[in-house]
């Protein structure tokens, strides 16, 4: 059984844009393998078309990322932004699908280059 | 390896038939591929062994499962009927069970029959039942035109490979497809057409995607040596099966699918032949830059070199070899249970007119975690190690 296999970072979707109880539990206890891990872009593209639940985003970025912890992984690029190859990025919790007007929202890992090296505010000692 | 020859075939037209249902289009595939096996062999109904059903998705397109149990029933004896999904392999992975059945010795003659009706469903829907073909799990998010996308960022990366190569691939399966009378698309496309289409995912534009399509395959394979009226027959004499991860960031490398160069390795092994003997191809173009990785991990052309091969007319008749005579899934179409099956039926009515001796099919799944491989040669054909 491959690592991937049991370290999986999203359920299985419903047909519809939610997402059961016992999913999202499960959903739950992966977030915080990935959320705040950093990468570099290995390839993206923007996805123009996109199925019913993802339909709102559209158009979103979708990548491959080289994670410096080891692994790649694949995901949505957060909000609008725009990522290349080569760019820094960070995991972060967000909303993965179009609301439904029942159930759970979904929530899941996605990646932003916003912040991704934040520089440090340097306050004058007469602040402390 | 015991060689199996394809005593009957049929494709039904390809396309948005709205006036066909599923059983229609099964129907007249399988009736066709039979009738035509009796009568070109004089084999009865009763000795159809068992049917190998290839369907990807009919229940969440048709609302009907158990689309095997619709096969059988075309039969008074009602034979043992499977049906097998492997996304858009589905067709490839039916035909190899079914040479392995063959082959063991459990059956003697079977039919393979692929279907898929897939315009029923708007095309929001279907990209969301075809995606399910990805990693749902690691995938989330994906479509299947932006995996195919981050391939072809990857190959033009890596290689060069331009915007005018990828459009090629289109032009020349459109320009085959005006000859094959059960294609889906049956008109020629410009460059400039191509190039200029919207895009659906960077850098993959809506010409260089395969269509949503309705159709139907089936053929009869046996591993007798029965008398066969048609002069000349195919005979399938090598086959392989690759996988790979089904997440495509797990792969090794985003610039070859190693399922098919594990495919062909194994098929070209069994048939004795190397990729220089085969004449026609049949691969599988579900996106433009498909075709590019195909004709490179088949041993066609140089890794990198798929590109400019198509433009330099090394992949159309009068070139090396003639890739995708039907003209693919781009321009044929690709009702996915069916491609499978198509491939070999097209390349086995090319070998009985003598359009070719010795052709190979390649079938994938997903985003390249399953692959087919098939090597058909014309039967009795001579300077064939084996």
């Amino acid at each position: 059984m491959s690592s991937r296999a049991k370290n999986p970072l999203h359920s299985t979707p419903s047909p519809l844009h939610s997402i059961s109880a016992p999913a999202y539990t499960r959903e739950n206890k992966q977030w915080r393998n990935l959320v705040g891990k950093t990468g570099t872009v290995l390839l993206a593209t923007t996805i123009r078309v996109t199925s019913p639940e993802h339909a709102a985003f559209a158009p979103y970025m979708y990548a491959i990322v080289q994670l410096d912890s080891g692994e790649k992984k694949a995901f949505m690029v957060a909000a609008q932004e725009r990522v290349k190859p080569g760019d820094r990025v960070r995991c972060v919790l967000r909303k993965l699908a179009n609301p439904s007007k029942t159930g759970i929202i979904r929530y899941g890992v996605k990646i932003t280059a916003q912040d991704i090296c934040p520089k440090l505010k340097k306050y004058p000692a007469s602040d402390f | 390896m015991m060689n199996i020859s394809i005593i009957g075939h049929h494709i039904t037209k390809f396309g948005e038939l709205w006036d066909r249902s599923l059983q229609d289009l099964l129907t007249e595939a399988l009736q066709n591929s039979v009738n035509q096996a009796f009568e070109r062999t004089g084999l009865k109904p009763g000795d159809i062994d068992a049917i190998f059903v290839s369907n990807k998705a009919s229940g969440s397109f048709n609302h009907q499962r158990h689309v095997s149990a619709l096969a059988s029933e075309h039969f008074d004896h009602f034979p043992p009927a499977i049906r097998v999904e492997a996304a858009c392999a589905s067709g490839g992975v039916a035909i190899m069970s079914a040479c392995q059945a063959l082959r063991s010795g459990q059956y003697k003659t079977v039919l393979v029959v692929g279907v898929e009706k897939m315009t029923d469903a708007s095309a929001a829907e279907t990209t969301q039942i075809l995606a399910s073909a990805a990693n749902m799990e690691l995938e989330y998010g994906s479509t299947f035109p932006g995996l195919y996308a981050l391939l072809a960022q990857a190959h033009m990366t890596a290689f060069g490979t331009s915007r005018e190569n990828l459009s090629a691939v289109a032009v020349k399966n459109h320009r085959h497809a005006v000859s094959n009378p059960t294609a889906q698309f049956r008109r020629e496309m410009t460059l400039e057409q191509v190039s200029n289409s919207a895009l659906v995912a960077d850098p993959l534009r809506i010409l260089d995607c395969s269509p949503i399509s309705d159709g139907a395959a089936a053929v009869v394979l046996t591993s007798q040596d029965v008398s066969d009226r048609q002069s000349t027959t195919a005979t399938i004499i090598g086959q392989g099966q690759g996988q790979d991860s089904l997440d495509l960031a797990s792969r090794a490398s985003f610039t070859e699918l190693a399922a098919t160069v594990r495919a062909a390795k194994e098929a070209y092994t069994q048939a004795g032949v190397a990729a220089k003997d085969i004449q026609m191809a049949e691969v599988h173009d579900c996106f433009t830059i498909a075709e590019i990785l195909a004709s490179e991990d088949l041993g066609f052309v140089p890794k990198g070199a798929g590109g400019e091969a198509v433009i330099a007319g090394k992949t159309t008749y009068g070139g090396a070899v003639v890739i995708n005579p039907s003209g693919g899934l781009k321009a044929c179409g690709h009702p996915v249970g069916a491609t499978g099956v198509k491939q070999l039926a097209y390349l086995a009515s090319m070998i009985e007119k003598g359009a070719c001796e010795l052709g190979l099919t390649h079938n994938v799944g997903g985003s390249g975690a399953t692959a087919v491989v098939n090597i058909l040669a014309k039967k009795g054909k001579k300077g064939l190690s084996r």
